[in-house]
This record gives structure tokens, C-alpha cells and sequence, in this order.
């Protein structure tokens, strides 16, 4: 691994790991810094469940989502010189602003291709696997496919703040902006969604729906 | 339209909490390999012919071996080097530790401490990070180069850059490695776990071997030649 350990035994492997999970974030960046072979590696242990899913969210499948989280792990080690902890930066909205990145080349990358092959340009039907038990099948589909119809921008930010549950404060960190400015980008990106589903899912709005 | 938002909110929650993700792969041992696989390959050892003068004062032959394992070198479970990517900025040179006499160093690590053909130091320094002691031994012989002789009954790891040097291993008292470049120095405990205030940087050509549960190395400028004289 680079950073890499080589040359410990197992156990002690196990050892240091478990001693990593105590450390916070800060520590484990400083010492990522400093070469540390596993400090890297328990951050991205730590955060690699979001990272997937923010993959996965936006390419819906899970093969190019494992790809592009760890295409976007690989790059995040290599500007972790940029990354800047003391000055207040949270390292988990860092990485998911590089996975959705990643993630959203590839999107487009995927769309072009299938452009070229005279594939219809319309968007890919959604794959997300849902518990129907907590949703009904159509008001999500209906609502997946509005969502489809925001702006990439829009939509990344309410997959942040519903799905992948970020906090205003690491919101801000991701876009690089007040806390306060997050909330006014928040309501914008509802009212679009709002908008969108007046013209082209009434149904969703319907009381009692 | 605040209640209209309100109905979208609450569905968006549903929708959110509804989405079965598959299982997360492990991400966190795969980027690794990734990032090997990128060109950041660890050096290979190579056979070397190595004899430092220091070693051979202090009894020992050294012969040359095939290196028939990888860029690794856990010798007897107490020297552990290691790949990084870069050597860690902000770290010192310096061998920090307490000024003593060579017998209060030999109380302290419990242990003979060995001297090339019994000369004395010029400095012996204590450094004492919990159980794990260690011992600084500065030599300056009157013919040739200065050198510093590190006895410890911790563990000692090396951070060697990735790609940036090559490690030499040897075989004399058992095996030892001969480093050189710019590189991390680090205690571990008895438990392996790393000890950061022992960190440090060195760019001294070193020699480190594994003797009886004890882990000795020699920093210093010493050249090729004068350990082929040797």
C-alpha cells in the first residue's frame, strides 16, 4: 500500500488496526501525511461505505460504483497535500466531493458512449434496489424520475443532504460556501424539484398521497 | 408551496431509506494495491556485496545472500521496514535523548550494550519512550568518518521511500539491511504499535540488524569503498 506496511506480521497488523479506529480523523490525516502506512487506509476504511454509496447513487450499478470510489480514494491520497484539516476542513465532504466527481465523469463518459452507438440519449432508467416496505413502488419511481430531471448540481446536493446524510456544516464544506449559503442552495434545489414535479408529476403532491 | 416542499421532503426521506445498497465492497485494502499497480511498485532488493567496517569491528562477518523475498524486511520480528510514499516533512534529524555515561545507558537498557572493538563514545545518549529504551553511541575515530551506533530493545522501523532507493540485504549476524537516502526512523513497542515521538528523519547511510532479541544499527557517512576495505 502507498502508504504501505510491509513486513508486519498479521497480528500485529491487526493490532495497529485496531488501535487506528480510536484515532480521529485530524490524527489519521497528519499522520497519513507524514507516511504512516495505515493512517490512509483506516480513513479509507472509515469512509468507504459513503463513498460506494455516493458512487452507487449516482451510477447505479455496483461494479462502476466500486470503480469510480476507488479511483476516487487512489486520487483523494494523492492530494491529500491540499486536503487542510486545521483550517477547519472535514475530511468526509473532501472525499465525497472527489467520488461524486468521479462519479459524475463517468456518468457522462457512460452517456456519450451510448450516444455513439446510437443508443437512445434519454437518461438510464433507474436501478436502485428499494424496500417497498418503506416506500410505495410508484410514488419512488415517480419521484426518482423527477429528481432525474433536476440539474446535476441540484441533484448531487439532495442526494448529500437526504441520502448521504451530511450535515449543513459539511455541506458548506463541500461546496466551498457559508452554512448559510447552503441553506438557501438547498431550498432552491427543492423548489426546482418542486417545479418539476407540479409539471410532470402532479400526482406526487396529491393530499394523502 | 412551503407545504408542497414539506410532502417532497418527507418522500425524499422515504425514498432515501428505502434504497437497499449493495454491500459495501472494502475499498480500504484494494486502493492500495491500486495505487501499486500504478507505477508506485515497491524497489526490488537486490543481492549486494555490503561489509561495513563498523559490523566487522564489532565481530561480525557479513556475507552476501539472494534476496528471495520482496521489497520487505521483518527480520526476527523486530525490524519492520516499510514503503512510503514520501518521507514525512516537518521531522527532525536530530537524535534527541538524554546525556549520559555509557554505565547509566547500560543500567537503563538492561542489557551489554556493544562497542566496536570496545572503543569508547564520544556522547551516549539515553532515549526512553516508556518500556522501550534505546541507546545513541556517538563514535569519532581518528581515522574516518564519524559515525552514531543505535542499540535498542524495541522494535525499529524504517520508512523507505517507494521507488526511491533500493534496500540491500545482507547476511552477517543473521540478516541486516543496508539503507541509504532519505528516509523515516521509528520505534515501535512491544506490541508493534508505533511510537510517534521517537520519529525522525535520516539521510545517513545505515546498516541495521536484529541480534538476540536486541536491534542494532550504524548512521553514518560510510562509503562503499571503505566497507569494501573493511
Amino acid at each position: 500500500m502507498v502508504p504501505r506496511e510491509v513486513g508486519t506480521t498479521g497480528a500485529r497488523w491487526v493490532y495497529n488496526s485496531r488501535r487506528r479506529d480510536q484515532l480521529d480523523d485530524e490524527t489519521l490525516i497528519r499522520e497519513a501525511h507524514r507516511g504512516d502506512a495505515g493512517a490512509f487506509e483506516e480513513l479509507a476504511r472509515r469512509y468507504q461505505e459513503a463513498a460506494f454509496r455516493a458512487a452507487y447513487l449516482v451510477l447505479r450499478d455496483a461494479d462502476e460504483a466500486k470503480d469510480a470510489a476507488q479511483d476516487a480514494i487512489v486520487k483523494a491520497y494523492q492530494a491529500l497535500g491540499r486536503f487542510r484539516p486545521g483550517a477547519g476542513q472535514s475530511f468526509r465532504p473532501w472525499l465525497l466531493k472527489i467520488v461524486m466527481n468521479e462519479s459524475l465523469n463517468r456518468a457522462k463518459s457512460k452517456k456519450r458512449r451510448a450516444a455513439a452507438v446510437e443508443r437512445a440519449a434519454r437518461p438510464q432508467s433507474l436501478e436502485w434496489s428499494l424496500d417497498e416496505t418503506v416506500v410505495d413502488r410508484e410514488r419512488a419511481r415517480l419521484l426518482r424520475e423527477a429528481l432525474e430531471a433536476l440539474r446535476e448540481q441540484e441533484r448531487v446536493l439532495i442526494y448529500l443532504r437526504y441520502f448521504l446524510s451530511l450535515s449543513e456544516r459539511e455541506l458548506a464544506d463541500y461546496m466551498g460556501c457559508a452554512p448559510g449559503t447552503v441553506k438557501s442552495r438547498l431550498h432552491r434545489a427543492l423548489a426546482k424539484l418542486r417545479e418539476v414535479v407540479r409539471d410532470g408529476f402532479p400526482e406526487l403532491l396529491a393530499e394523502g398521497a | 408551496m412551503q407545504g408542497e416542499i414539506d410532502i417532497l421532503e418527507k418522500d425524499l426521506v422515504l425514498l432515501s431509506r428505502a434504497v437497499r445498497y449493495p454491500a459495501t465492497p472494502n475499498l480500504a485494502t484494494v486502493v492500495p494495491e491500486r495505487l501499486r499497480a500504478r507505477g508506485l511498485a515497491p524497489s526490488k532488493l537486490r543481492v549486494a556485496a555490503v561489509v561495513v567496517a563498523a559490523l566487522a569491528a564489532l565481530g561480525a562477518g557479513v556475507a552476501v545472500v539472494a534476496p528471495a523475498r520482496e521489497a520487505v524486511a521483518d527480520l526476527f520480528d523486530k525490524i519492520n521496514i516499510f514503503e512510503i510514499d514520501q518521507v514525512p516533512p516537518g521531522l527532525t534529524h536530530e537524535v534527541e535523548g538524554r546525556e549520559v555515561s555509557l554505565e547509566v545507558a547500560r543500567d537503563a537498557l538492561k542489557f551489554e550494550t556493544a562497542s566496536p572493538n570496545g572503543a569508547q563514545p564520544s556522547k551516549v545518549l539515553l532515549q526512553e519512550f516508556g518500556e522501550v529504551k534505546a541507546v545513541a553511541l556517538f563514535f569519532d575515530p581518528s581515522n574516518g568518518p564519524g559515525y552514531v551506533l543505535f542499540e535498542t530493545n524495541g522494535r525499529v522501523g524504517k520508512g523507505v521511500p517507494t521507488g526511491g532507493q533500493e534496500a540491500e540485504f545482507v547476511e552477517g549476524l543473521g540478516e541486516a539491511y543496508w539503507l541509504t537516502g532519505l528516509r523515516l526512523v521509528q520505534y515501535q513497542n512491544l506490541y508493534g504499535d508505533v511510537i510517534y515521538e521517537s520519529r525522525r528523519i535520516t539521510d545517513q547511510n545505515t546498516l541495521i540488524w536484529s541480534r538476540d532479541g536486541f536491534v542494532f544499527r550504524i548512521e553514518g557517512p560510510l562509503e562503499k569503498e571503505a566497507r569494501d576495505a573493511s
